[in-house]
């Protein structure tokens, strides 16, 4: 029996983040239009610079993916549609019942049910992060590169490339909310939180050409877990039967911090 | 009964993708279809309720009276708001309608004045041509005046009434570029390279002295609710829930983010006096035809069989009244199960609920597309439909008006066709944009 009037305010938790690019950003794709580069920055429809929350997204659940990982859980690749729906054969025994998700069929590991998967819808939702600075007062900057030819260490014919990225060092500000769900059942503990909250801990820089260093930021303050939280336990604690050897207590406390 | 007015915010691009069968590009609906308002509505109580699973249609309190009762809660497509008025975009506050498919523009410079050639309507007119056995071919003044090319087409748009002058209404759209991530290599992946059409969340409200003040567009919308208990509930859920909706595909990417704000708003009651101002022009123009070209019977000298309704019509035309039913959205009608496109006397008279062997059916004007989508209940694709688009319009006429005026009013309510409660449809009687004509093009 549903009563509109028992829920009038809203559930879902949001933390709003905001990112300080240290370096240029350069987040760009193929088919923007309107620039003389090779591979022009992402803006919205004012033309202010954003980072893609499919960006944030993406690079969120890979670094859940690894913690969870080195924590003894049994995880699924993304974004790999069909290692996300693995049969029963693949999943391991000690994982089946808390993969199962019911209403849901398949298996959905730990970062899935967090992430979604091609069955399950994701618990999170990560908003554009947008640079407030209008288009004007920003200028296009273009950054050169070429391809060296290894054999003649001279340059590559026809290996001329420009990247808009945005202004270097002028500490940009990016922000955005990020939304977390509720969980899909109340039986377990609700580990997106600590997941989360340490990969964000984890992302040091975003966009491409981050090795050649674009795109590294800080964070404002993130929000953190006290670490006697017992989401936190519970992240290292399960599954009962996991035998691993890494001094994950440590690595817990340590992303905490 | 109570009628919600959405007001939609958009915050982020709209992914509203529109599957046809065959295409590979995903395109973007130009409007926010009322099934996906209605599902994401649903969703957000689901969600709420912790209820997503079950089978609500036995007890389902609030929800099974929205949504799965006989006469559920009507949910209507929302339309951009941002009108061109003059030069520049604003938000219009008016009700946005859909073009009727009569509506013609010149070839030459096609749109509502001043800045085009202006838009009329020709429904009236071809059909007292019709009756009059007279080919009706007409032309744009304003481009004659201006010794271009005066041929008209078909002008489709939506439009609203801003300040005594007509504005189009259009949303823009823009293609987002996309690439997957190989996470070993966490460089670009092969083959996951992907483009998504989205509509845009902005638009430029002013541009003086290179000073640009942006603005979010705004879509307007309704939802019918037939009790008003729930009305009142409903409002206020939205209003207390108002940016946690998520509209279209690709929502937990950023994309979709909406602020809606809902305010019951009074029942329009003036089909009596539309219908009366429809038949009151009709008659003039009627007479005009009438002064210009005889009673109706063939030219002297002519070969051609005279037209026995035309002979008739003139002495018959007071006893009849005369109504349109004007598509505000695409409907899907079916016929003794088979899919059409024209609503048949027949059709209308099961739709409303009335018996009457007077009514008559005048003109169609009707064309086909298809649609489908994507069932997040289900987790499935909805059967592709084809449906009579919006703007389609048919007249009708009958002796019996006093049983009609109720019935046409329920059905402006209600729709006509099948998936009322999710848009399809809705119908509009007598449009004002029909006593709009050659000469005085607007």
């Amino acid at each position: 029996m549903i009563d509109l009037d028992a829920f009038l305010q809203g559930e879902s938790e949001s933390w709003e983040l905001t990112a300080i690019i240290d370096t240029a950003l350069c987040v760009g794709a193929g088919g923007s239009s309107g620039s003389l580069a090779d591979k022009p920055i992402v803006r919205n429809a004012q033309g202010q610079l954003l980072i893609p929350g499919s960006q944030i997204k993406g690079r969120l659940r890979h670094e859940c993916e690894k913690l969870a990982r080195a924590l003894g859980w049994q995880v699924f690749y993304a974004p790999i549609a069909t290692e996300l729906c693995p049969n029963h054969t693949q999943v391991q025994p000690r994982f089946q019942q808390i993969y199962s998700v019911p209403g849901y069929k398949g298996y959905h590991c730990i970062v899935s049910q967090i992430f979604g998967d091609p069955i399950l819808p994701s618990r999170l939702i990560v908003d554009d992060f947008i640079c407030p600075l209008s288009v004007n007062e920003l200028s296009e900057v273009l950054r050169p590169g070429v391809t060296i030819n290894r054999s003649r260490r001279t340059a590559e014919e026809r290996k001329l490339y420009l990247l808009e990225t945005s202004p270097v060092n002028v500490q940009l500000e990016f922000t955005g909310i990020i939304h977390l769900l509720k969980p899909f059942t109340c039986d377990n503990s609700d580990y997106a939180k600590p997941l989360i909250y340490a990969a964000l801990h984890r992302i040091y820089a975003l966009g491409g050409s981050k090795s050649t260093g674009l795109g590294w930021l800080r964070w404002k303050p993130l929000p953190k877990l006290s670490p006697d939280d017992t989401a936190w336990s519970g992240l290292f604690a399960v599954p009962p039967h996991a035998t691993n050897n890494i001094e994950v207590q440590s690595v817990v406390q340590h992303e905490a911090n | 009964m109570k009628r919600i007015e959405l007001t939609i915010t958009a915050l982020s691009p709209l992914a509203i993708g529109r599957q046809k069968p065959g295409g590979s590009i995903n395109e973007v609906e130009q409007y926010i279809p009322g099934s996906v308002l209605r599902g994401a509505i649903a969703k957000h109580i689901l969600h709420r309720a912790g209820m997503e699973l079950e089978n609500l249609a036995a007890n389902g309190g609030d929800f099974a009276h929205l949504f799965l009762a006989e006469n559920p809660a009507i949910f209507q497509n929302a339309y951009p708001a941002v009108g061109k008025v003059g030069s520049k975009h604003q938000i219009v506050n008016n009700t946005i309608k859909v073009l009727p498919a009569t509506a013609v523009s010149s070839k030459a410079n096609p749109g509502f004045l001043p800045k085009g050639h202006g838009v009329f309507d020709t429904l009236i007119d071809s059909f007292c041509a019709e009756q009059f056995n007279h080919p009706y071919d007409p032309s744009s003044l304003k481009a004659l005046a201006e010794g271009v090319d005066p041929r008209v087409e078909a002008y489709n748009s939506l439009y609203s009434q801003h300040d005594e002058q007509y504005c189009t209404h259009a949303a823009t759209s823009r293609l987002l570029t996309r690439v997957g991530i190989n996470r070993h290599r966490a460089t670009s992946s092969d083959d996951i390279l992907y483009s998504i059409e989205v509509l845009n969340e902005a638009f430029i409200a002013a541009n003086e002295n290179k000073n640009i003040t942006w603005d979010n567009y705004v879509y307007r919308g309704y939802i019918n609710v037939p009790n008003n208990s729930l009305a009142k509930k409903l409002t206020d859920f939205i209003n207390n829930n108002s940016e946690v909706f998520r509209l279209g595909g690709s929502v937990s990417r950023g994309l979709g983010k909406v602020k809606i704000t809902a305010k019951e708003i009074p029942l329009a009651n003036d089909i009596s006096s539309r219908i009366d101002a429809f038949n009151q022009v009709l008659h003039k123009r009627w007479q005009n035809w009438s002064d210009a070209f005889g009673d109706g019977r063939s030219p002297a000298g002519s070969d051609r069989t005279p037209n026995l309704i035309s002979d008739t019509f003139t002495e018959s035309l007071r006893e009849r009244t005369f109504f349109t039913l004007n598509l505000h959205s695409d409907a899907i009608l079916t016929d003794n199960w088979q899919h059409t496109t024209v609503i048949s006397p027949e059709m209308l008279q099961q739709d409303a609920g009335v018996e009457d062997s007077t009514l008559q059916l005048h003109t169609a004007y009707s064309s086909y597309s298809y649609s489908s989508g994507w069932n997040s209940a289900w987790g499935l694709m909805k059967d592709v439909e084809l449906v009579t688009n919006k703007g389609s319009v048919y007249l009708f006429s009958t002796q019996n008006r006093q049983i009609w005026e109720n019935a046409l009013s329920k059905l402006e309510w209600r729709g006509v066709g099948d998936r009322t409660c999710e848009g399809f449809g809705q119908v509009e009687i007598c449009n004002e944009f029909h006593q709009v004509f050659r000469e005085c093009a607007v």
